[in-house]
């Protein structure tokens, strides 16, 4: 199928102690079949986190392109997982040094339909065709808390899948951006991000969105902050 | 919307301190409320003074005696709050102010679950009145409020140290104080402990400060 998107993308470090990496992944893989777009948010206190969550979003992508859309989401769900777990135990008997969340929205192309995944508080915000969904994750007490992949529990993602008919658009974002947003204000800030970016050259724009990161949210949060968003055209 | 900044909250989050403190008649005696009146004053004064734009300071004030638990501060931005003075009297009612601090922290409206971890301090000189047990176990064991941080001072040994010693979340959580005058080092070391959480790049990674040495208060 003929699906133009356009896609902007960025991962800041925060303000944090020097020796700490950005622990954030941002992964995107597309081909006719399919658009998977995925983010992971390893857990600071976990010294392989980023590796975790390198892999985490390896196995979203090497998993969605095995499913069969007839197949029970919760089968996608013990797919990802294995895969992971296996990863990491092939590496590291410590599965707990790698513990890390992950987010993703796969696109399957000529099936126009969208399954969303959610496994901690990676963010996901999804309009179809008009019809805006702000998908929370699980709920948390307080911040800087959540579930994950490796924490000893078996944590299962949140899955869900969904139809569009001719537009969608969608924003993933980890926990450094999304503890700060307005929640009644993120469908407007879909707007915002296509009505800023398309103006913007497509070679600056991922340069630009990271500008915004550093300028209005370092500030507020010492988080590490990844976003995806993307937009189709009408098709 | 011109920028990115539109969408975001403009408030720092909130890191609560809740404080309940003892007012029944046996903190008359001693200057036990006329130290804990001026260490309460101190310690709002003096967190007033810090600032970020990560966290901003949350206080609540609860208070046991007479026949009844209260909340004399409701949750308010540090800057908002104006701290009221105690008269000593009637009974040791903390089973309710127990009651009282798991309701307001259970409660997402009023802590969201955007806020740091709460802390709670607790001050007391002597044995709970009331049906404290199964209010505290709720507290301390269930829910959200579990994952609360809890300091205690206990003042004098009339205080019941088994039970703060199960109230706090680790033993170092637990000051023991032998007079009114340990009542403000107490305060002292709340107030590192908080300016500390503050200060920090991971608020939620609690670090004990040292209690501070008699020489450096200034009586």
């Amino acid at each position: 199928m003929n699906l133009k998107t356009i896609l902007i993308q960025a991962s800041i470090r925060g303000d944090k102690h020097e020796d700490i990496p950005n622990q954030d992944y941002v992964d995107v893989f597309e081909n006719d079949e399919f658009l998977i777009t995925t983010v992971s948010d390893g857990l600071g206190s976990s010294k392989n986190s980023l590796e975790g969550a390198q892999i985490a979003c390896k196995s979203v992508i090497d998993e969605i392109q095995n499913f069969q859309l007839s197949s029970e989401l919760q089968f996608l769900n013990n797919k990802i997982k294995e895969k992971w777990k296996k990863e990491i135990e092939s590496i590291s008997q410590n599965v707990s040094d790698f513990r890390t969340t992950n987010s993703f929205i796969a696109v399957f192309k000529n099936e126009k339909k969208i399954i969303v995944g959610q496994l901690g508080d990676v963010m996901v915000s999804l309009r179809m065709d008009g019809l805006f969904r702000h998908l929370e994750s699980t709920s948390k007490d307080f911040s800087n808390e959540t579930v994950c992949l490796g924490s000893g529990k078996d944590e299962n993602f949140k899955l869900a899948m969904f139809e569009f008919g001719h537009t969608f658009d969608y924003l993933i974002a980890t926990d450094g951006i999304a503890d700060e947003l307005q929640t009644e204000k993120i469908e407007t800030l879909h707007d915002y991000f296509k009505n800023k970016f398309q103006n913007i050259e497509a070679s600056r724009r991922n340069d630009s969105l990271k500008y915004d990161l550093e300028e209005f949210l370092n500030e507020k949060n010492n988080d590490d902050k990844s976003m995806i968003f993307i937009w189709s055209n009408k098709i | 919307m011109d920028s990115l900044n539109d969408f975001l909250i403009q408030k720092p989050r909130p890191l609560p301190v809740i404080v309940a403190v003892d007012r029944s008649g046996s903190m008359g005696t001693n200057g036990k409320i006329d130290a804990l009146n001026i260490a309460l004053k101190d310690f709002i004064n003096s967190i007033k003074d810090e600032d970020s734009n990560k966290a901003e300071i949350h206080i609540s004030l609860f208070s046991f005696g007479g026949e009844s638990a209260t909340c004399d501060i409701p949750l308010t931005p540090i800057s908002q709050v104006n701290t009221p003075s105690y008269q000593a009297q009637g009974r040791t009612p903390m089973g309710g102010a127990f009651t009282m601090l798991k309701e307001l922290i259970e409660d997402k409206v009023q802590i969201p679950s955007r806020s740091y971890k709460p802390t709670i301090v607790l001050l007391t000189d002597g044995i709970p009145t009331d049906d404290f047990l199964s209010p505290m176990n709720d507290l301390i064991n269930d829910g959200r409020s579990s994952k609360a941080f809890r300091i205690a001072m206990a003042i004098g040994d009339d205080a019941d140290y088994n039970m703060l010693s199960k109230f706090v979340s680790s033993p170092e959580y637990l000051v023991l104080g032998e007079s009114a005058r340990d009542i403000r080092k107490f305060f002292r070391f709340v107030t590192m402990s908080v300016t500390q959480r503050m200060k920090s790049q991971t608020p939620d990674v609690y670090q004990i400060p040292q209690m501070i040495d008699d020489e450096t208060l200034d009586f």
